[in-house]
């Protein structure tokens, strides 16, 4: 097959154009380096998406879902999740899943990076809570992050630029709920803005925050990193999807093979190349990169590329309510976060913790959705205005984002058979629930019951593992010292590659318990900013 | 666009559905099988196809025993059906009215105000960090 090389060399070829690929081509932009980057979606702007739109319930099953699998667009690739409990969600396009995660913007706690140290399990990060901090500060400050100081569940008073959201009617029930069990909760912190931030305009409630934000309120990386690192000379080329990275003879890394729309397939050459294609995407990428050198797959000398996928277990605790308290309001977006069991007591049966998110419910079709194997009179007939009189602006959620712990069991791999468009192998996930996690979930789902009742709910109804809940894909190429047992150095650089970058969430050495953005791109920002002032000293292919 | 045949079967499975409730129309009455549902399989053509195929399953027969049949032995049809008949009636402005429902746009407004007192006892209760 010819392969056009037409492209101008980078310094720095970046593979994916979301959250941590966006704070890579901002930081080197800004540093003066040639930054390319390869995105296999395009550009949206705010009017793109459905929300506040007649079609916007109906939309945000199909073609806005976040699940690839049911968008099937085209610049989606399948991934085989039928052994798999948990569904995965990506967003490909310019600003990465950033487009429809639900804004939380959540640091993870200092426990989380010594877990073997505490409680024996796992492994500790080669990084601490207090080396990410001013990362988190920088980019919290960058965003326009939504918050009120402190939250006592951390060791530091950070600050947000913006004021917390509005916690809402529903928030206050539950507010007071945790007030009575004498339960930590605070006033969630959102990467949306509460207030004209830059360009960005005030969220107006809309409520839609997972099938793209309609107002340009979110902090998504398309609007917050994107357009400022293109401005400043970052070539972000779309609609290209790379099949494999190439290596010379010295076994440096000297750049990516993309298919563009065209289904021409091109070369674009680099100095160093950066990987910022989420837990999934980065190790099917590896992968599918073999050679003579790397039979196994790049920069897999370990074994571990795919291995350790940890995917967050979500339940999802509804609490229907008697007053009117217009959960139909946004932002999705969390209201409250509770921290009240997320570090280790063993006297509950398992170690690690969660953390709790209160969420509104959204509009009225949401409350009359009928699901395959229920029976149908449970939602429409005589059922179908009682149930939306019970829970349309009356029922909330107490999600909950339980710690899974790396198993190398749990794993993406190379689908056999499935393919994308472009004839690429497509990923495979295989994930199962572990012991631990599976008490965790029995005791926060017990808890989150008595928070709803407390606030006086009239029913609560638990989903105990909610399918439609895999955006946070962790693990596949974790970080460590050891290159026997890890991909990653703390920089990010592949152990096997030295001109090679892993800075998206497969470099996670433990999922944490929290939503991973701000995680994400602190540790992106940290990585990136050291490769660029140790630019001197960092091979190069030629 | 739905023949007339169509929009009769799918009037007749629609007021199963969604009956009336006072204030609430009926499926029919909130115009579901007219300009409604031609408006909602705009915005999901992928939809087109099994929903035809529910009305013809359900064509000629005692629509609550249809439905049970359908719901049974063509459950994507019976998901294309009830998710469409449901967005449309949503679409109808009579029933945004009996819903008394006025939903966004909403502008922030703070309402630390009305938790701040709740919020001191969180405080001043502690955290303990590892």
């Amino acid at each position: 097959m010819n392969v056009h090389r037409d492209q101008a060399e980078a310094d720095v070829l970046i593979v994916g154009a979301g959250a941590s690929g966006g704070v890579a081509a901002l930081e080197l932009a800004k540093r003066g380096f040639r930054v390319v980057c390869l995105e296999q979606g395009d550009w949206n702007i705010p009017d793109d998406f459905t929300g506040g739109k007649p079609e916007w319930e109906l939309t945000r099953l199909k073609q806005w879902n976040a699940s690839p699998n049911t968008r099937g667009a085209a610049q989606d690739y399948p991934i085989d999740a039928t052994d798999s409990p948990i569904e995965p969600l990506i967003f490909n396009g310019v600003g990465g899943s950033t487009i429809m995660f639900s804004g939380h913007w959540v640091r993870a706690l200092p426990s989380d990076f010594r877990v073997r140290t505490l409680d024996g399990v796992a492994e500790d990060w080669p990084l601490t809570y207090e080396d990410l901090r001013p990362f988190y500060d920088e980019i919290t400050h960058h965003i326009g992050a939504s918050g009120l100081d402190g939250d006592p569940a951390y060791p530091d008073n950070h600050t947000f630029p913006l004021p917390p959201l509005p916690i809402g009617k529903y928030g206050l029930a539950a507010a007071k709920g945790m007030d009575k069990l004498g339960w930590h909760w605070w006033p969630a912190p959102n990467a949306i803005a509460s207030r004209k931030f830059k360009d960005r305009p005030a969220c107006l409630r809309y409520g839609a925050c997972e099938s793209g934000c309609p107002t340009g309120a979110k902090a998504s990386t398309d609007l917050t990193h994107w357009r400022e690192a293109v401005s400043l000379g970052a070539v972000l080329i779309t609609g290209a999807r790379v099949r494999q990275l190439t290596v010379d003879n010295q076994g440096l890394v000297t750049g990516a093979e993309y298919v563009d729309r065209d289904g021409t397939v091109r070369h674009q050459a680099a100095g160093v190349t950066v990987l910022a294609a989420n837990g999934v995407g980065t190790p099917r990428l590896l992968l599918n990169s073999t050679s003579a050198l790397h039979p196994n797959g790049l920069a897999n000398s370990s074994g571990l590329v795919g291995k350790r996928l940890m995917m967050h277990p979500y339940a999802s605790v509804y609490g229907t309510y008697e007053e009117e308290l217009e959960t139909w309001l946004g932002p999705t977006g969390q209201a409250l976060q509770s921290m009240q069991f997320y570090e280790t007591d063993a006297s509950r049966g398992f170690v690690r913790g969660a953390k709790w998110n209160l969420m509104p419910t959204g509009g009225p079709l949401t409350h009359t959705l009928w699901e395959q194997g229920e029976p149908w009179r449970d939602s429409f007939g005589a059922s179908f205005h009682e149930r939306l009189r019970s829970t349309f602006g009356r029922l909330t959620e107490w999600g909950i984002t339980t710690e899974d712990l790396p198993e190398e069991h749990n794993e993406v791999v190379l689908d056999p058979v499935l393919t994308d468009s472009d004839g690429i192998p497509a990923p495979k996930l295989r994930y199962t629930i572990s012991e631990n996690t599976q008490r965790m979930l029995d005791f926060h789902v017990a808890r989150a019951v008595e928070a709803h009742e407390a606030a006086g709910a009239t029913s609560v109804q638990a989903i105990p593992v909610v399918r439609h809940s895999g955006f946070h894909l962790l693990g596949t190429a974790r970080m460590g010292t050891d290159p026997a047992t890890s991909v990653v150095d703390q920089w990010g650089r592949a152990h096997d590659v030295p001109n090679l970058f892993v800075i998206d969430g497969s470099v996670f050495v433990t999922s944490t318990g929290v939503n991973p953005t701000a995680t994400i791109m602190a540790v992106a920002l940290r990585a990136i900013r050291h490769l660029a002032d140790t630019r001197h000293d960092q091979r190069a292919a030629n | 666009m739905l023949d007339t045949a169509q929009r009769e079967t799918l009037a007749a499975l629609a007021d199963v559905l969604i009956p009336a409730s006072d204030p609430m129309p009926s499926a029919t009455a909130a115009g579901v099988p007219g300009a409604l549902i031609d408006l909602v399989l705009g915005f999901r053509p992928d939809l087109a196809e099994p929903f035809a195929s529910a009305l013809a399953q359900c064509a000629g027969q005692e629509p609550e025993a249809a439905l049970d049949a359908l719901a049974t032995g063509s459950p994507a049809q019976f998901q294309a059906l009830t998710l469409l008949t449901s967005g449309a009636y949503f679409q109808s402005s009579q029933v945004k009215q009996a819903m008394a429902y006025d939903g966004p746009p909403q502008v922030v407004r703070d309402d630390i105000d009305t938790y701040v007192d709740l919020l001191t006892t969180v405080a001043e209760r502690g955290f303990t960090i590892r």
